[in-house]
């Protein structure tokens, strides 16, 4: 039976069947997935689960913005990459990735870093954001950004066995709702001196990537004013309420900051290199 | 098992059975609905046909699913089907989608006849 059927060719009725039968889904959900543009902000441990589940779902448009280049030290947890990619810039291995998994994907690259003077130009072809940088410079630059631009962002971030995840919704609270600026430089170590376990990201890449898929989708209740924490180590997952603040000096009442801010890098390590990656 | 006893039901059936004749009905699956407003394959307005001949299951409940996302509710589609387990598997499919199952028929030696009405309450936003 080649062809297609109202609309749908019939390898995506294969492919997608598992999905188009889903309650709320149907095949207005799986056009709704294949008209989506999703920005991803890092092609590493996060960005990498989160990538490919969205790919597989028909994600229909990926950004990936990421700077870095693959070192062997990735590979213990951004899927996204293999051996023979080392070296390669991470953008470009992501991409040929996801048109393995599925040619349905357009892959746009980025490979850049991110900045008060690019990204709103970048975000703007976009529907959501999903944040999966290693940095804080970068989550407060996207955190902001998304507000300014009234982009939801998907936000999270891990620390060697626990990861935090939560969706910002413009005018429903925001990072600076949680933590007002950025820690001070030195009080927090990167991933590089911390560590992460690999399959740490796994999990909270492809929790981001679920509340993606039921944003686009409009199903369920997305982390919206909460924020989910999981600890590998006890293998426990816990919610914490997290509201707007009004007076959130970004998305509060009285807002003082109207425009991005670039903070200064402080991950202890070059700034080159830092923002360049994602966890 | 009501499933198996269904296809078992379905399987007696040897007779084709022409236009005009009496149509094979599947106690189970056949909506309350239908039955409560009379209906026969006589006084049922078919909208929409689709042929569904040499696809398997689940393809044959998803294109059943997604011509029906695209018509009205209250109207009626009728999906003819050549593969068995279809014959008891869309219609079950579709009345778990809270869709109404008006009948299950054979219509010649290979093919049956699956007539479903869309739900009237729309479930999209």
């Amino acid at each position: 039976m080649k062809g297609t059927y109202l609309g749908f060719t019939d390898e995506q009725i294969r492919r997608y069947s598992r999905q188009i039968v889903l309650p709320g889904v149907g095949g207005k959900g799986q056009r709704k997935l294949l008209g989506a543009k999703v920005f991803l902000v890092g092609a590493g441990g996060l960005g990498s689960p989160a990538a490919v589940y969205l790919a597989a779902a028909g994600v229909g448009k990926l950004g990936i913005c990421d700077s870095d280049h693959v070192d062997l030290s990735n590979l213990q947890r951004q899927i996204l990459h293999h051996t023979n990619d080392l070296g390669k810039p991470k953008v470009v291995s992501a991409a040929e990735t996801i048109a393995d998994i599925n040619p349905d994907v357009e892959v746009v690259q980025h490979p850049v870093r991110l900045s008060s003077e690019n990204i709103l130009d970048i975000i703007t072809d976009y529907d959501i954001v999903l944040e999966g940088s290693d940095n804080f410079p970068t989550k407060y630059l996207v955190n902001d950004a998304c507000f300014l631009a009234g982009k939801p962002n998907v936000h999270a971030g891990i620390f060697r066995f626990e990861g935090q995840v939560t969706v910002f919704r413009p005018g429903k609270g925001c990072l600076r709702c949680i933590w007002p600026a950025p820690p001070p430089p030195g009080l927090v170590p990167s991933c590089q001196e911390a560590g992460v376990l690999g399959a740490l990201p796994g999990i909270v890449g492809a929790i981001q990537a679920t509340e993606v898929i039921k944003l686009i989708l409009g199903l369920g209740e997305p982390l919206v004013g909460r924020m989910l924490v999981f600890d590998a180590l006890r293998m426990e997952f816990y919610t914490a309420r997290c509201n707007q603040r009004h007076d959130c000096a970004l998305c509060g009442d009285n807002p003082t900051i109207k425009e991005l801010i670039d903070y200064e890098q402080f991950c202890g390590i070059p700034s080159e290199q830092s923002q360049a990656g994602a966890l | 098992m009501r499933a198996d006893d269904d296809i078992r039901f379905l399987k007696s059936i040897k007779k084709p059975i022409t236009s005009g004749e009496t149509i094979a009905m599947v106690p189970s699956l056949v909506g309350t609905p239908s039955q409560a407003r009379g209906e026969t394959m006589e006084t049922v307005n078919v909208d929409r046909q689709i042929n569904l001949k040499g696809e398997v299951c689940p393809y044959t409940f998803i294109k059943s699913l997604l011509t029906l996302e695209e018509m009205e509710a209250g109207q009626v589609l009728r999906v003819v089907v050549d593969y068995l387990p279809s014959v008891e598997n869309v219609p079950q499919s579709l009345k778990n989608e809270g869709h109404d199952i008006v009948e299950v028929a054979q219509i010649n030696d290979t093919d049956w006849a699956i007539t479903v009405r869309k739900l009237a309450l729309d479930e999209e936003e």
